[in-house]
């Protein structure tokens, strides 16, 4: 075959394959960001937590924040919570949503097409809260709940709306830890990052975005006892009771 | 809750049934070993974590899991896929002598084979005519208690069964039994170590593995794997990215031996307590004792009976009198030469020699196969080349003699227990 011929393949490759949805040489689709939509301060969790029934949970987050450490002295990164009972800790942050739109482009790159018509910023420097602080803790969910299902999917305090969350388990969840017949569990989990659900104007459809944060959790489930145990969606663990036999 | 043990490989043991295989003629044949039709399916809990707390002591075990994987998040009024990464960890904290286990509820796939000849797949020809493969891990997860208050642990459970408690399975309700790989948690007499704080403060001692590897074989113990009266056995371990962990606490005064499991990786441990200043310090019942008058088992000689010693100011033998030999009973000892010599853990000095030492080595339980013992009869020494710790329920004798206050059992130059 000569080589001229090979060549041409290799460049026609090349040029097909962003097509293809692999990386290219030719033109390839790229997400740009268009004109803003809106800004609005909504309250955004810091860290959101749910203790199991009978038992007790623990959580420590490390938010990436701007500003100076003396600004945030009295920033509060732990949460506490015992006997069904579920709280988070927020800060007031700014939102921006901007429309975005998929185009092509040319040169060398893999696709990168958008996965939302809008997205969504956080500008993480906090807004001070008009009780003087920085961060508000709030209970979700009272003590004695045997499940974590009635955690709201958000909040209005001091003022202020927030940003949408989920802190209850999967539905059709059936995974769990059973101590009937043993000693007590401890169970740890960690994310960087709580999934949640931003609208800047009443009416608008939500737009997805995270809160970065770094999220350690611990919980205890004593000895006597059975509980649904699965990942909620911006809250760590989420659980669901039921009395031994 | 087991977000981390899933089955890499499993295979069949302790099989009676035959197969076919398919023949070779001219050239090597290439076997294959592919899944055939399911043959039945079991319900059964498999350990997750186990964890032992020393008499007196205290012990906790972790095993957990890091996950890198695109969520689904679901929002009300929004729904979308996210990567995201986090860690998931179970962890059991006991004491005095408590044995515990989370198990883990899954279902498992009995499977016929066949070889398939090819040359392109690896050679791997099936070895027994039934696989098994886990076909439904739960995610439910129960604990139990295996032992509590045990001061030996020589003998854990071969087997328990939990009632499932979770609703939402298709067994609820129901009693399930273990796998019978409990087994595999038991003694393995291999003599890891033993930590005395008879004389010291309380110690931490805390091991880490990266795998928890259990191997069951048969399942003869208990309730068994079985289809059609053929035990079937399996081999699972944690995947990459899983770790266990374990850190044990032994307060003041007291002594453990410590063993690593049978089918573990080294991490977790079994205990077996001795009290201060008791219990030491004594051979087996049966020992052979050097007298004037040649051997005799240690339980038949009587106070008075002139015994062989050996000076060590002289390098000779010479005779001292058997003054006492107090029994008393043991739950294991430490064994070497299959026998040759049987001796409790600690208090027995041993006259050993190595490639940095020359000298009485207090506890057997230390003894390894780079140690020589002194035989002074013939002036030689004798290579140690198996010493394992025995469960086995025995006399022990504390033999005390006069003179040089040595004496000679079976060959081996014993010395009397040390205050």
């Amino acid at each position: 075959m000569h080589v001229g011929v090979i060549l041409l393949l290799i460049a026609a490759t090349l040029l097909v394959t962003p097509l293809l949805g692999l990386w290219g040489v030719g033109y390839h689709e790229t997400c740009v960001m268009g004109a803003s939509v809106g800004k609005t301060a909504l309250l955004t969790p810091v860290a959101l937590l749910n203790s199991p029934y009978h038992g007790s949970a623990h959580a420590s987050a490390n938010r990436t924040l701007h500003g100076s450490s003396t600004s945030f002295a009295g920033l509060e990164g732990n949460l506490n919570a015992s006997n069904g009972l579920s709280a988070g800790l927020f800060s007031l942050n700014n939102w921006s949503v901007f429309d975005q739109t998929t185009q092509w482009v040319w040169g060398p790159g893999a696709p990168t097409p958008c996965s939302s018509v809008e997205v969504a910023q956080l500008d993480s420097n906090p807004i001070l809260l008009p009780s003087g602080r920085y961060v508000l803790t709030v209970t979700l969910l009272g003590e004695g709940n045997t499940s974590d299902s009635g955690v709201p999917g958000s909040i209005s305090a001091s003022g202020y709306s927030s940003v949408t969350f989920g802190g209850s388990l999967p539905a059709g969840w059936s995974q769990g830890q059973g101590t009937c017949s043993g000693p007590g569990v401890g169970l740890s989990f960690t994310m960087t990052q709580i999934p949640v659900a931003v609208i800047v104007h009443p009416g608008d459809s939500a737009v997805p975005a995270f809160v970065p944060s770094t999220i350690s959790f611990t919980y205890s489930l004593p000895s006597g006892g059975n509980w649904l145990v699965g990942p909620s969606q911006s809250a760590g663990l989420a659980f669901s009771y039921t009395a031994c036999p | 809750v087991t977000f981390g043990l899933v089955v890499v490989f499993l295979a069949a043991s302790g099989l009676s049934a035959t197969r076919t295989v398919a023949g070779s003629t001219d050239t090597p044949m290439v076997h294959h070993c592919m899944l055939g039709s399911a043959l039945g399916t079991e319900w059964y809990w498999v350990p997750e974590l186990i964890v032992n707390a020393p008499y007196a002591g205290s012990a906790t075990g972790t095993v957990g899991t890091t996950i890198a994987s695109d969520i689904s998040v679901s929002l009300p009024g929004l729904s979308w896929e996210q990567q995201s990464a986090s860690t998931t960890a179970t962890t059991m904290s006991i004491s005095n002598g408590q044995s515990v286990g989370n198990f883990e509820l899954t279902q498992w796939t009995i499977y016929s084979d066949y070889n398939l000849s090819d040359e392109h797949l690896p050679a791997t020809p099936c070895t027994t005519p039934y696989l098994t493969q886990v076909t439904d891990w739960t995610g439910w997860a129960q604990s139990a208690y295996l032992t509590n208050g045990a001061q030996w642990m020589t003998s854990l459970p071969h087997s328990i069964s939990l009632t499932d408690n979770d609703p939402q399975t298709r067994v609820y309700g129901q009693s399930i039994p273990s796998v019978g790989g409990i087994d595999s948690f038991g003694w393995s007499s291999n003599n890891q170590g033993g930590q005395g704080t008879c004389n010291g403060p309380g110690v931490d001692y805390s091991v880490t593995q990266a795998t928890l590897a259990s191997t069951s074989l048969g399942l003869n113990h208990g309730v068994g794997y079985s289809w059609m009266s053929v035990n079937i056995g399996a081999v699972y371990q944690v995947v990459t990215g899983s770790s266990t962990s374990f850190t044990y606490s032994f307060p003041l005064n007291g002594n453990w031996l410590y063993d690593s499991l049978t089918g573990g990786s080294g991490g977790e441990l079994a205990f077996y307590y001795t009290p201060c200043g008791g219990g030491g310090g004594c051979v087996a019942s049966g020992t052979p004792i050097l007298t004037a008058a040649g051997y005799v088992p240690v339980q038949q000689i009587r106070p008075g009976t002139l015994v062989q010693e050996y000076d060590f100011s002289t390098s000779s033998m010479t005779q001292g009198t058997f003054l006492s030999a107090n029994v008393t009973h043991v739950h294991a000892i430490v064994n070497v030469n299959h026998g040759e010599l049987r001796l409790t853990a600690t208090d027995q000095p041993v006259y050993v020699r190595n490639a940095t030492f020359t000298g009485w080595l207090r506890d057997p339980q230390n003894l390894t196969t780079a140690d020589h013992l002194f035989d002074p009869v013939n002036g030689s020494w004798i290579q140690i080349w198996s010493v394992t710790l025995q469960k086995v329920g025995v006399d022990v004798y504390d033999v005390v003699t006069s003179g040089a206050n040595n004496y000679i059992a079976n060959g081996v130059l014993l010395d009397q227990k040390k205050p």
